[in-house]
């Protein structure tokens, strides 16, 4: 099959053409610059202005993990446009290879399409068609969300006519007659169901194939093969409420799967004497003044809580309580503030591995 | 070799930069170049927009980064990183040469005048450019060398020199991968210490090709708070500055060595040293901070050698009464 319309001499329709959300999708070669490019064919669109502030919105989405925007190609004749975006050769993501660490591998890729609809969400768009087809990884294994096409902003005009998107990631409360009203919420969904069936196939789709009111409640992410930590179950799990309110914004569901990368990776350095470390999930460090003070600190693998206190104990000048979590970087003193200079302090500095993907 | 624009581009409504060559011989080689580090499409590395020629010249249009090069950034703003900020940095160099090399290319001229980092005081986006301009630097370097009057009249040459292995100073065209990694480990150094690890000019040719180790920074050996990262960074740059090209890492145990770092990634502020204890004698002191905020710090929390009120600082904060607490301290600018 051709290209819909005669292409500018630069780019050659190469192939193959891929199924795509609101328009084909075709896979040519930018021969400038020698690559490949996908170009997006959208015929909907007759309207210069409209689709100009369109353009700009796609673009001002800054995301290591959706495709870039290159260039776009017209017809010689008529209406329609071509996106030219990155060309992602990679596997979709529900065919990521994972390593010894199946739970955490999960979690990396989740995070990472969680970073990439945050940033669209936070450009105050939404994408509308969230699935595991359109989310691709490239060859550094790098998540990257495709087919932007589609997206609507936020706000007044989020107002649709008709539910596009794909059927199965489809939220409930897009099933009502038009006009339907858009919200960042329809993506958290759509990123449940595909959290859902990158854990464990598309055999699992049949459960969402209803349509609301649903007769089968959708099953908790703690029945998955994989052993997902308890605090990520609950937070995937309501990534499927039924009222979009109940649903976790994006950002933090970024910020709680970005913290779980790090589990058990943290390293508190604490100078008491002399350097102490911490860095082992479940064990205890323990700084006592006989007579004066005594505290001990415990790292619970996210984070380093007081778990004892006797007699003055002060961090970053704050009386130690039970429970407390630690600043990731504090003092802590030993002794009375009468005591001056006397008292004992000791620094405590938490560092972890960086996130670089 | 290359002039830089910055440019609007009008369909996306973005800022670009766009780059033409400057001299003929770089004009033979732009399409080429061009093509090779389109190559490349990782978060580390500019990304390649577009490339087109009208007449006989060619247009290269790539990500504009809002901010400058780390060479301005060192010159201008900082001096010198703490380690937290190096650590932060030269994570996210190794995986952009890392993405590179698995494209099958290298880069050939790795310096801070080829890389861009953003404009917030934590340097959140750190990006490699010139890709493609290295094989006509490579040239540029090559001719130079041919003819010893013009390797100092040669400003690329001059550039590149403080961060070139010993084997591409014996000859010009024998670099390969290995001669980004000599390049990361000098960056390292610098970024920590703020000094070229070979010196600077012709002076550094001997000292290169005889591969002498530089002296571990003084800071880095004085201050407890800062280990033990500061001994992960040292391991990185002496296995970096091996002369023996085999001998160093590849980039990506480049990347796993960084991966195991452990650094603080907490947000960086802008203040000014206010008061410190003991008319600068003293342990401890307070940053008015940009916002208004005063923070206090200790003199073991500060990377660099004399505290000085009035002096401006960039800095994390954490949860403190009466104020805040900031680690690290680091003057700047």
């Amino acid at each position: 099959m051709a290209f819909p319309f005669t292409l500018p001499p630069r780019y050659v329709y190469e192939g193959p053409k891929l199924p795509g959300g609101q328009g084909d999708v075709y896979v040519c070669r930018d021969t400038y610059l020698n690559r490949q490019v996908a170009i997006k064919v959208l015929v909907d669109s007759g309207d210069t202005v409209a689709l100009r502030k369109e353009l700009t919105a796609i673009q001002s989405v800054r995301s290591r993990h959706v495709a870039q925007l290159y260039d776009t190609v017209r017809p010689p004749k008529g209406v329609g446009i071509g996106l030219v975006q990155e060309f992602v050769p990679g596997p979709t993501v529900k065919d990521y290879q994972s390593g010894s660490d199946p739970a955490h591998d999960f979690i990396r890729v989740l995070y990472q399409i969680a970073c990439g609809i945050a940033d669209i969400h936070k450009a105050g768009k939404i994408h509308r068609d969230i699935k595991p087809s359109n989310i691709r990884l490239d060859g550094e294994g790098v998540v990257k969300i495709l087919d932007f096409g589609l997206t609507s902003k936020m706000g007044v005009d989020a107002v649709t006519i008709d539910a596009r998107g794909t059927m199965c990631y489809l939220a409930p409360e897009l099933y009502v007659t038009a006009p339907i009203k858009l919200s960042p919420a329809i993506d958290i969904f759509a990123f449940g169901v595909t959290a859902r069936v990158i854990a464990e196939g598309g055999a699992m789709l049949s459960v969402f194939r209803q349509t609301p009111p649903y007769s089968t409640a959708f099953p908790s992410f703690s029945g998955c093969s994989l052993s997902l930590p308890t605090e990520v179950v609950a937070l995937l799990d309501k990534t499927l409420s039924v009222s979009p309110s109940d649903r976790p914004l994006m950002s933090e569901i970024r910020d709680l799967l970005g913290r779980r990368l790090l589990y058990g990776k943290h390293r508190a350095v604490v100078t008491y004497g002399q350097m102490h470390e911490l860095s082992k999930p479940g064990k205890s460090i323990s700084l006592s003044i006989p007579g004066v003070g005594a505290t001990a600190i415990k790292y619970d693998g996210l984070l380093f809580k007081i778990e004892s206190v006797s007699g003055n104990v002060y961090i970053n000048n704050r009386r130690a309580v039970v429970g407390e979590e630690l600043p990731d970087s504090c003092v802590i003193t030993i002794g009375a503030p009468v005591l001056g200079a006397s008292r004992t302090f000791a620094p405590f500095n938490v560092s972890h591995p960086g996130v670089v993907l | 070799m290359q002039q830089v624009y910055l440019a609007e581009d009008s369909v996306f409504n973005r800022h670009v930069a766009l780059k033409v060559p400057k001299t003929v011989s770089a004009e033979k080689r732009f399409e080429r170049s061009a093509q090779v580090s389109a190559r490349i499409t990782h978060a580390n590395v500019a990304a390649t927009f577009d490339y087109f020629d009208l007449g006989t010249k060619g247009y290269l249009i790539e990500e504009f980064i809002e901010g400058g090069t780390l060479s301005e950034c060192l010159d201008k703003r900082f001096g010198l990183l703490d380690p937290h900020l190096a650590a932060h940095l030269i994570h996210h160099l190794s995986k952009g040469v890392a993405a590179s090399h698995r494209a099958g290319v290298f880069h050939r001229d790795l310096k801070p005048s080829n890389i861009m980092v953003s404009g917030d005081p934590s340097l959140t986006s750190v990006k490699i450019t010139d890709f493609g301009i290295a094989k006509m630097a490579e040239e540029e370097i090559a001719d130079a060398f041919k003819d010893n009057d013009s390797i100092t009249g040669s400003q690329t040459v001059m550039g590149a020199l403080p961060y070139m292995a010993p084997e591409m100073v014996l000859d010009p065209r024998g670099a390969a991968r290995p001669a980004d990694i000599w390049a990361l480990g000098a960056i390292l150094y610098q970024l920590v210490s703020g000094k070229l690890p070979f010196g600077q000019g012709l002076r550094a040719v001997p000292a290169i090709v005889a591969a002498v180790l530089p002296v571990q920074p003084a800071l880095f050996v004085a201050k407890d708070q800062f280990q033990p990262l500061t001994g992960g960074l040292w391991d990185i740059v002496t296995s970096c500055l091996q002369k023996d090209p085999a001998q160093r890492p590849s980039a990506d145990s480049l990347v796993e060595m960084c991966a195991k770092l452990c650094y603080s990634t907490a947000e960086r502020h802008l203040g000014t040293i206010d008061s410190y204890s003991g008319r600068g004698r003293g342990k401890w002191g307070f940053i008015a901070a940009d916002d208004g905020k005063q923070v206090f710090f200790h003199r073991d929390s500060f990377y660099g050698d004399t505290v000085t009120p009035g002096a401006r600082v960039s800095f994390a904060r954490f949860p403190g009464v009466p104020q805040n607490r900031a680690f690290p301290v680091l003057p700047i600018k």
